[in-house]
Order: structure tokens, then sequence, then C-alpha cells
């Protein structure tokens, strides 16, 4: 960021991230303006949409490739989902998976050079952790009623020590969505920034830059992996959250 | 939002990510796109993965029956034949029993006819030589007395008693017999 007002071989690690408008809408005071985001995100639908269609298109008893690979991935979810959250959470899982969905593939579309990682930013995966936490929330006081207020006092504790403990449990219940959406997002921006600044090595040190260009290769290859990882690990926080509203502690 | 439609070459120093003014976009845009996928997965990907994987079920599920099922078979077939040929060694033992004991019940009548047969002929033969036996005696007796009368009538004429000669032919022969 020192070299911002460099020129020509400058390489800004966190332009990929920028917001460009493509149609620009506003309605009243708000700007709703489809941008790169947007598209990105319709690309991450678009996918999705287009792997199932096209695996499904038989319906066969004994699967092909891809319908394997979209059977593995209903699979997985479910028994994520029924594992954490239980028989009661399956109700539940067309919202679960269509998140994993989403977040895998504008995980993976990201990847792809000159795109744009919809999950790298915060308001997107601000607005998911949110939407999962009141959801969660409004479900665990419909189940409990005012009875849910007991998830934040531990049973076990002796007495004098409740209200502290209440206290700490009602931060970290308020924390949720914070880490939810800052470790997703953290992680796309630090991998992608990492690769663009390995990649500037690489263009600024000439042949010697064969040794970044290794480098980024085996960090390509984590990067998927972290891709994949962080959508797993948003999908089951959200099936956790779902057990703990459903039966509490 | 004084300045909607902002370059991003204007704000290269900053992080995109903390420039609120984009946030209803991001958002708006996402909640669509989400929306979208959220309403195909649920009423086509889900129903249509839901529906093939209970095919698949049901189809395994139907293959093990009729597995079962064929097991169940072969297994009667088994103790069917089992069965049968139990009950075909059975009716060959009964069958074997019973040409045995007609056979040996036509062996012994028949030895007992060949057993009478040849009693009846040696009680036959038995009394033929019987027969034979005591007409050579009458026949020696009366040839003797002939003999004996005859003797005498050439050394004594007119001497020789009948009664007496065949009287001591008697006692000869039994002389005779005695020793």
């Amino acid at each position: 960021m020192a070299d911002a007002s460099g020129g020509g071989m400058h390489i800004d690690p966190m332009y990929q991230f920028a917001i460009k408008e493509i149609v620009p809408i506003h309605l009243g005071g708000l700007n709703l303006s489809f941008t790169n985001s947007a598209l990105w995100s319709f690309y991450a639908v678009g996918a999705t949409i287009l792997l199932f269609s096209f695996a499904m298109r038989g319906g066969a008893l004994v699967p092909d490739r891809v319908q394997s690979v979209a059977e593995g991935f209903y699979g997985f979810v479910r028994n994520m989902v029924r594992d954490a959250a239980g028989d009661e959470g399956l109700k539940y899982f067309p919202y679960i998976f269509t998140i994993f969905l989403f977040i895998f593939f504008a995980n993976m579309l990201g990847m792809l050079p000159y795109s744009f990682t919809v999950t790298s930013h915060l308001a997107v995966t601000g607005a998911l952790a949110l939407a999962v936490f009141i959801t969660v929330t409004a479900i665990g006081f419909r189940k409990h009623g005012t009875h849910f207020f007991s998830f934040f006092v531990p049973k076990d504790a002796p007495g004098w020590l409740k209200p502290i403990l209440a206290v700490i449990e009602v931060i970290s219940y308020f924390v949720r969505p914070l880490s939810h959406s800052v470790r997703l997002a953290a992680n796309m921006v630090a991998g992608h920034a990492m690769l663009k600044v390995f990649a500037g090595f690489a263009a600024a040190m000439g042949v010697a830059g064969v040794l970044p260009m290794l480098g980024m290769l085996g960090v390509t290859a984590l990067e998927f992996l972290v891709c994949a990882i962080q959508a797993y690990v948003f999908a089951i926080l959200t099936a956790i959250y779902l057990n703990d509203a459903l039966h509490m502690h | 939002m004084a300045t909607p439609a902002h370059a991003a070459a204007e704000q290269s120093a900053g992080m995109p990510q903390l420039d609120f003014s984009t946030y209803p976009a991001q958002i708006f845009w996402a909640a669509v796109a989400l929306f979208v996928l959220y309403r195909y997965l649920s009423r086509r990907a889900i129903p249509q993965m839901e529906a093939a994987l209970a095919a698949r079920h049901e189809a395994i599920g139907g293959s093990l029956e009729a597995a079962a099922a064929a097991r169940r078979e072969a297994g009667q077939a088994e103790a069917d034949y089992q069965k049968s040929l139990a009950e075909a060694r059975a009716r060959a033992q009964a069958t074997l029993a019973e040409a045995k004991a007609r056979s040996d019940a036509a062996l012994a009548a028949r030895l007992a006819e060949a057993d009478a047969s040849i009693a009846g002929k040696t009680a036959a033969g038995e009394a033929r030589i019987a027969g034979i036996r005591a007409s050579a005696e009458t026949d020696v007796r009366s040839v003797a007395s002939e003999a004996a009368a005859a003797i005498l009538e050439r050394f004594l004429p007119g001497k020789a008693d009948a009664a007496e000669v065949s009287r001591a032919v008697e006692d000869g022969l039994a002389g005779l017999k005695r020793s």
C-alpha cells in the first residue's frame, strides 16, 4: 500500500477486490447497482444450477461421474446437517445446502484469473452470517419460547457464578455472526491477496521469479483447499448454531 | 454516496471491503442470487436427488430381497431333493426286501416240494424193495420146500409129508437168518 502511487509494474493486491458497477441502478437514495459482485454471485448460482441440472438430467440408477459429484455434494451436506443438528435439523437442510453451494462455488470461481470473489467481502458474508444468526435465534424462540433464555445460563454452574457466566454466554452468542462472517471473508482476502503478492514478486524478480512461481503453485493448491474448507466451515457452523437453537445444550 | 460511480483507481489505497457505500448493492444482489439458488435447489434439485436416491435404494433393496428369495428357493429345492432321495432309497429298500422275501418263499416252497417228491419216491422205492424182498422170500421158501420134497421123494418115495417138509424148511431158513 506504501507504493500506491507508483506506476508501471506496480501491482495492488487489493485491486482484485474492487467493486465495479456494470449497470448503475439507484432506487431513492439507495445504490443497488448491478456490480461485478452481483455478476459473480450469479455466475456461482449458474454454475451450481448447471452442475445439478446436468447431473440429474437422467436421474440414473447407476450415476455417471457428474451425477456422482452432485450426489456427493448432497450426501456430504446432508450427513453434516444430520450429524450436527439431528433429524430435526434436516428440515432446514435446503437452506444450509443453498448457503454451502453458494459459498463453495463463489470461492472456487474466485480462483479464476481476473475473476471476482464474492465471498471476500464482509458485506456478503456478514449478511449471510446475520441472516443465519437471526433465523436460528428465531427458531430457538419459536421452539422453546422464553425458555430459550436459559440457553445462556449454564445449568451445572454454582449459583454465584451464574450471572457472570450468563454475561459471557450472551456476549459469545452475539459475537457469533461476527466470527462467522469475518472467518470466511478474511480467509478469502488473505489467500487471494497473498497470491497476488507472490505474483508481483514473480514479475519483479525476472528469471529468479521461478522461485515465487513455484511457491505460488503450492499456495494455489492450498488456496483451493481453503476455498472448500471455508465453505464447509461456514455450513457446519450454521448447522451447529441450528442444533443449539433446536436442542439447546 | 456522494460519488456513486466510484472508480476502482480512486480507492486503490484502501480496502474495498470497508467501502460501505457498496454494501446495499452487494447484499441486495447476493440475496437475489441466493433466493434463485434456493428456489432451484428446493424445487428441483433436491426432489430429483431424493427421487433418484430412493429409486436406487429401492432397486438395491429389491435385488437383495430377490437374492434372499432365490436362496430360500434353493434351500427348499435342496430339502425337496434330499427328501425325494430318501423316499426313493426307502422304496428301493422295500422293493428289495419284498423281492428277497418272495424269492425266499419261492425257494422254500420249491425245496419243500422237492423234499416231498423225494420222500414220496423214497417211500415208493422202499415199498417196492419190501415187496420184492417179500416175494423173493416167498419164492425162496416155496422153491426150497419143493426142492426138499423132491429130494425126499427120490430117497424115500411116498414118505414125504408136505407140512413136515415146509416146517423143516422154515426152521432151516430161520437158522440161516439167525446165523
